[in-house]
C-alpha cells in the first residue's frame, strides 16, 4: 500500500488554514460592529443556510447546514491552494474526491433512513414499479461516481494545464513558456475552483433533499 | 499503427469531441438563461445561479474526457 505523501501533507496544510480562518473569523464576535472577516463568514453561512432552506424542510435540514458549510470551505480552500507555485491541490487526487463523495453518499443514506425509517427508505427503491430497482440502484451508484470525477477532473485538468502552459512538461518549452497564457488560465482556475466547490455543495443538498422529501 | 501514434491521435480526438460537446451544451443553456433574464429581469439572481450549476453539471463528462486525454498523452 503506497501513500501519496504530497496529497496528505497538502491536506494537513488545508486543515491548518481552515482552522486559522475559522478561529480568526469567530473570535470577538460582535453584533453592532462586526469585523470584516466575521461579515464574510456570516455571508457564507447565511447563503448556504438559505440554499438548504429553499430545497428542503427547514426542520429536517437544520443539521445539514453545518456539514455542508464545512464541505464547501474545505473544497474551496483545497481547490485554491493548488494555484500557488509548487503547491498541489488535495482535490487533484482522485482519492480525496472519492473520499468526499463516499462521505456524501453515506450522509444521504443516513438522512433517508433517519427521516423515513429503514423500511420506508428501502421501499423507495422499488417505487414506482418493481422493475425500476436496477435503474434506481444505478442512479444511487452514479451519484458518488459523478461527484468524485467531476471535482477531480476539473481541478486536475486545471493543474496540468498550468504546468503545460509554464513549459514544465517538456513539450518544446521555450524560455518562460506561455507566461501570459498561464496568468489568464490561473485567473480562470480561481473561478473554476469556486464553481466546483459550489456545485459539490449544491448537489449534496439536492441529494439529501431527494432522500428526505415526501413527494413520492 | 504503433502505440505512440495511436495515443496521440486518440488524445486529440478525445479533447476535440469533448470540447465540441461542452461548447454546444453550454451554448444552449446560456442562451436560454439570457432569454429568461430578458423576459424577467427581476429573477436575474436565481437564473444566474441555476445557469452556473447547469454549466458545472454539463461540463463534468467533457472534463473527464480531457483527463483521459492527459492519461493517453503519457503513452506517447
Amino acid at each position: 500500500m503506497d501513500f501519496n505523501v504530497k496529497t496528505i501533507v497538502m491536506t494537513w496544510l488545508v486543515m491548518a488554514l481552515l482552522i486559522l480562518f475559522s478561529w480568526a473569523a469567530t473570535r470577538n464576535l460582535s453584533l453592532r460592529e462586526p469585523k470584516r472577516l466575521q461579515v464574510v463568514f456570516e455571508m457564507l453561512y447565511e447563503g448556504i443556510r438559505d440554499l438548504v432552506r429553499a430545497n428542503m424542510d427547514p426542520v429536517k435540514g437544520a443539521p445539514l447546514v453545518n456539514i455542508v458549510v464545512t464541505l464547501f470551505l474545505f473544497i474551496l480552500f483545497s481547490n485554491l491552494i493548488g494555484l500557488f507555485p509548487s503547491m498541489m491541490s488535495p482535490t487533484a487526487d482522485y482519492n480525496t474526491t472519492f473520499g468526499l463523495a463516499v462521505t456524501v453518499i453515506i450522509l444521504v443514506q443516513y438522512f433517508g433512513i433517519r427521516y423515513k425509517g429503514t423500511g420506508g427508505y428501502l421501499k423507495h427503491f422499488v417505487q414506482p414499479f418493481v422493475l425500476f430497482l436496477p435503474i434506481n440502484i444505478v442512479e444511487e451508484l452514479a451519484k458518488p461516481i459523478t461527484l468524485a470525477f467531476r471535482l477531480y477532473g476539473n481541478i486536475f485538468a486545471g493543474e496540468v494545464l498550468v504546468a503545460v502552459l509554464l513549459g514544465m512538461i517538456p513539450i518544446t518549452a521555450d524560455l518562460l513558456g506561455g507566461f501570459l497564457a498561464s496568468i489568464i488560465w490561473l485567473g480562470f482556475s480561481v473561478f473554476v475552483g469556486f464553481i466546483q466547490a459550489f456545485i459539490f455543495t449544491m448537489l449534496t443538498i439536492a441529494y439529501v433533499s431527494m432522500a428526505v422529501g415526501s413527494e413520492h | 499503427m504503433e502505440l505512440p501514434a495511436a495515443a496521440a491521435f486518440a488524445a486529440a480526438l478525445a479533447v476535440g469531441l469533448a470540447s465540441m460537446g461542452a461548447g454546444i451544451g453550454n451554448g444552449l443553456v446560456t442562451s436560454k438563461a439570457v432569454e429568461s433574464i430578458a423576459r424577467q429581469p427581476a429573477a436575474r439572481g436565481n437564473i444566474l445561479v441555476t445557469m452556473f450549476i447547469s454549466v458545472g453539471l454539463i461540463e463534468a463528462l467533457p472534463i473527464i474526457a480531457v483527463v483521459i486525454a492527459f492519461l493517453l498523452m503519457g503513452n506517447i
